[in-house]
């Protein structure tokens, strides 16, 4: 096996990094509050930087949908996180989401590989679960009077856990749903809430398949590797195969570029991280 | 929604409905509270954290910080003759000032009153009035000494 390239060079550091970053981050803004420095505030159903604010899109589709009204500030807090979506793609889920990085954790000490449900990774059948997220946003809209996807928020729950923690002094029991999903994963299905649960990544999924930005491109005329031994497919924390390139494939895909290490640690370099090619040829 | 009750909601909110509507829980009214009057507690037994305020405890001041950062206008920027957060009532019963005979002024609501002099006037020249100038930061609530003031909450003037 050829040596691979050094540290610096792949993304799994700089995406460590930013999770931890993250996990960290929302455990110390709490604490800022408190001593009147509120540059940051808020978690990550909404979330401001001086004044900018940045919002979870289902978070904002439901406020719209109940109220009947749309406000500037919404509406580009929530642009923003989806036109991201739209240019790297999943990003969110892979790079900053904490419960993200727990999920990963938990599978990357769990010796024994999860799959009881086989769905296969990459079919079609991914795009059902646009529909129960949809129908809860109608459901919120027409029964319940406020935003009750936001108490599926993994995200949400971990950055409210550390505010209510900080500035009231109560454990907010909604939080035992974290522990509770990652138990899930353990005994069902390896990422099973990102993969197919998580109601908040439905938006930023449809907008990742909507039009290539820059997403994993596979180039079969460089790939070395036969049709057996597939490292990026080993690599890849979701179970997809970053060689077949599918419509369902973008919309699972997170971005986090683990296949593409792998791929230069093998050498080929047959998949990156770039604008994808609009059309493969049989003779190119 | 199980079980929610009518709350004092920090200044800007409309009607209970549309709030509930709006708030995504973000927190950031309680973030920027200076006086961390601004309570997130959860509606009913598991529905979503909304901002309220417990006036006895500790009012609000109008600093009008939180409906200036509200993202999603759960809370509405306005200004402090707006915050609209309800209304004062002053038991007469217990109001040392209204007592017949009783040698005391006190005067405390309406000395503490954020909006001085329009909010609670001195019938008289000295029994405390709330005019409809109030908008119920609980102030007042906050200072009687004898716990004479409550707070309506009663956002739909």
């Amino acid at each position: 096996m050829k040596p691979g390239p050094p540290a610096w060079r792949t993304f799994r550091p700089y995406r460590r990094l930013c999770q931890m970053s993250v996990v960290v981050a929302f455990i110390v803004i709490p604490f800022l509050n408190m001593r009147d420095i509120t540059f940051f505030s808020g978690n990550l159903l909404s979330f401001s930087a001086g004044g900018f604010s940045v919002m979870d899109p289902l978070a904002a589709l439901q406020v719209i949908a109940t109220s009947g009204d749309v406000n500037l500030e919404l509406a580009c807090g929530a642009g923003f996180v989806l036109a991201l979506a739209f240019v790297l793609g999943r990003v969110f889920c892979s790079w900053l989401c904490p419960y993200g990085f727990f999920s990963e954790l938990v599978h990357k000490f769990r010796r024994r590989p999860a799959s009881a449900i086989t769905a296969g990774p990459g079919s079609g059948a991914v795009f059902l679960r646009v529909f129960p997220a949809l129908a809860g946003v109608l459901c919120v809209a027409a029964l319940a009077p406020s935003p009750w996807l936001n108490q599926l928020s993994m995200p949400g729950w971990y950055t409210r856990f550390a505010q209510h923690a900080v500035f009231f002094g109560v454990f907010l029991p909604g939080t035992l749903l974290l522990p509770a999903a990652l138990a899930l994963e353990c005994a069902l299905q390896k990422r099973l809430w990102c993969r197919y649960l998580c109601p908040q990544a439905v938006l930023p999924a449809l907008c990742a398949c909507l039009k290539d930005g820059a997403r994993v491109a596979f180039r079969p005329k460089k790939c070395t590797c036969g049709k057996g031994d597939r490292p990026c497919r080993k690599a890849c924390s979701l179970g997809l195969d970053p060689r077949r390139q599918t419509l369902a494939q973008r919309f699972e895909c997170t971005s986090c570029g683990d296949c593409v290490d792998a791929c230069r640690r093998v050498g080929s370099g047959a998949l990156r991280i770039g604008q994808r090619p609009t059309r493969v040829t049989p003779e190119s | 929604m199980l079980w929610s009750g009518t709350y004092l909601r920090p200044p800007g909110a409309l009607s209970e409905k549309q709030l509930k509507a709006r708030c995504v829980s973000c927190g950031q009214c309680a973030a920027v509270c200076n006086f961390r009057a601004v309570e997130m507690t959860p509606d009913g037994l598991f529905g979503p954290e909304t901002p309220k305020i417990y006036a006895r405890k500790n009012p609000c001041r109008l600093c009008m910080r939180c409906s200036d950062i509200c993202p999603t206008d759960a809370l509405r920027k306005v200004e402090q003759d707006n915050a609209r957060m309800g209304m004062a009532v002053i038991d007469t019963r217990r109001c040392v000032d209204y007592q017949e005979r009783s040698n005391t002024i006190c005067w405390t609501c309406f000395n503490i009153c954020p909006l001085r002099g329009r909010a609670i006037i001195l019938k008289y020249g000295y029994a405390p009035v709330i005019t409809d100038q109030c908008q119920g930061c609980g102030v007042c609530a906050f200072v009687c000494l004898v716990s004479a003031v409550t707070i309506v909450p009663e956002r739909m003037r």
